[in-house]
């Protein structure tokens, strides 16, 4: 585990921070960095490693510091170069990331952005002036499905539609991910076989796609279509590459839950997660109610961070 | 021996002349490919959204001149980690020396590089659109200039050296 956030570290992220940046972090102790999560960057303002738990003070020589005001102050000129190095100096393949607020380095780590936003006809048109940047490390666990996998299976070649209900940054992504490439790859401990799976990425967390290719591993049988809006994704996946199964992440609004109809109808299954607490809390929200009144998704897992990101509440069977 | 003399100082004078013509042929030749190139970028940036080490690459490869020198000079240096202005400075610095290209030429290359990349592909082509306009008149001057010009040198060097050797001799 130690090692890996530093090799990350290393190959995806310090080679696009700005010159400066670059060497604070790497004269960072290596054992501190252990469980790190985000790095965040904001203009004129303290530079925060955020960890699982708590949160790290770098001054400019790379000492951890307890007074956040001892910490190194960022410049809004590192951000700019920042940025210049994550898209190579092309800002222009970036405009749509631009609008949607987010872009995504190579390794499928996300980098959140915020400035001035331009709008057009009160939607957002592009963020200019870019302030701030959370860069979010993505961490693949693999083995993170081995519990639940069991429970989703059924039979040696079909699974049950299943639903994931997590607050933020319970793992439920890494959960997605790892059971999209067992699904696909087939355990055979559980004499199950592989099936062709969809996965539509609407915000690149589950493959961690650079230029279309997934970074991430998501099994052998596995297509992937990244950027795509889930709705129109789903129903692309279901006309042109026939899968077996679909997974998406977050559904939420009245097209995704028609596209999920939609799907289901078609005879695919679906496994797909959204955000909550718990059973009733998606009970309570109008889009969602019909979808749980019906008896489609046969496995609802609740995750919680009680225990660490990951934890498994409840698997419902119904 | 006088005659060996003598045609070898109108030789050398009239190799000079030539020399200088050339730069002005040269000159013509690097700013249409420049225009090419502008023209190339504008298409890799607004139809392709290449990147821009890709499209440098790309660029260069399909070039002949020092302007294919820029633009790989240009390219090495944003893969090592510039910012695409750095970098296209840096490759006006590096083989700037070796075009026949001239200082308001240079001007425009180098307004160029506080643009490239930093916006929008619409606002990209604006930016290039502007270059390669000002790039059309100096290529037109220089057109001019290259027809008055090389005739005039090399026959300047060649009747240099007459008149050198008749001072002498």
């Amino acid at each position: 585990m130690k090692n890996k956030v530093n090799k990350i570290l290393k190959q995806n992220i310090l080679p696009v921070l700005a010159p400066q940046l670059r060497r604070i972090l790497t004269n960072l102790a290596d054992n501190k960095l252990t469980d790190l999560v985000e790095i965040r960057l904001r203009a004129n303002k303290p530079l925060v490693l955020e960890l699982t738990q708590d949160e790290l003070f770098i001054d400019q020589h790379g000492l951890i510091k307890e007074d956040i005001r001892q910490a190194y102050q960022v410049t809004p000129s590192d951000i700019t170069d920042t940025l210049n190095l994550m898209t190579a100096s092309s800002l222009y393949t970036v405009e749509e990331e631009l609008k949607a607020g987010y872009l995504t380095l190579p390794g499928g780590h996300r980098v959140g952005l915020v400035g001035q936003v331009i709008r057009e006809s009160n939607q957002i048109k592009r963020i200019k002036h870019i302030s701030g940047l959370n860069i979010r490390l993505c961490q693949e666990i693999i083995g993170a499905a081995d519990e639940v996998i069991r429970q989703i299976i059924a039979g040696n070649d079909d699974i049950y539609n299943t639903l994931i209900i997590s607050p933020p940054r319970c793992g439920k992504t890494t959960l997605i991910r790892d059971l999209t490439r067992q699904i696909s790859n087939g355990v055979s401990e559980l004499n199950f076989k592989g099936l062709k799976v969809g996965v539509v990425d609407e915000r690149s967390e589950i493959g961690g796609a650079y230029q279309g290719v997934a970074q991430n591993r998501l099994g052998m049988r596995t297509d992937l279509l990244d950027r795509a809006p889930k709705a129109e994704g789903m129903m692309l996946l279901i006309r042109s590459m026939s899968p077996d199964l679909i997974v998406t992440d977050e559904i939420g609004s009245k097209e995704d839950i028609k596209a999920v109809w939609e799907a289901l109808n078609a005879g695919v299954r679906v496994i797909t997660t959204i955000h909550g607490n718990n059973l009733a809390d998606i009970r309570s929200r109008l889009n969602l109610k019909e979808l749980l009144r019906e008896d489609v998704f046969k496995r609802i897992i609740i995750l919680s961070g009680r225990a660490g990101p990951g934890t498994i509440e409840k698997i419902i069977k119904r | 021996m006088r005659l060996i003399g003598a045609s070898l100082i109108i030789m050398s004078s009239g190799a000079i002349g030539f020399v200088i013509a050339k730069q002005f042929i040269l000159r013509v030749k690097e700013l249409q490919e420049l225009q090419t190139a502008l023209q190339m970028l504008e298409t890799e940036i607004s139809y392709g959204l290449t990147p821009l080490p890709q499209a440098f690459a790309k660029i260069a490869t399909n070039l002949s001149t020092s302007v294919a020198e820029l633009f790989s000079v240009a390219q090495k240096e944003l893969e090592s980690g510039s910012t695409a202005q750095q970098a296209w400075q840096e490759a006006i610095d590096q083989v700037f020396i070796e075009t026949a290209l001239g200082e308001r030429d240079k001007e425009v290359l180098i307004n160029l590089g506080y643009n490239l990349g930093q916006s929008a592909s619409q606002d990209q082509q604006k930016h290039l659109g502007l270059a390669q306009h000002k790039l059309t008149n100096l290529y037109q001057q220089a057109v001019e200039e290259k027809e008055q010009k090389v005739k005039l040198w090399r026959y300047l060097g060649v009747l240099v050296g007459l008149f050198v050797v008749i001072l002498i001799f």
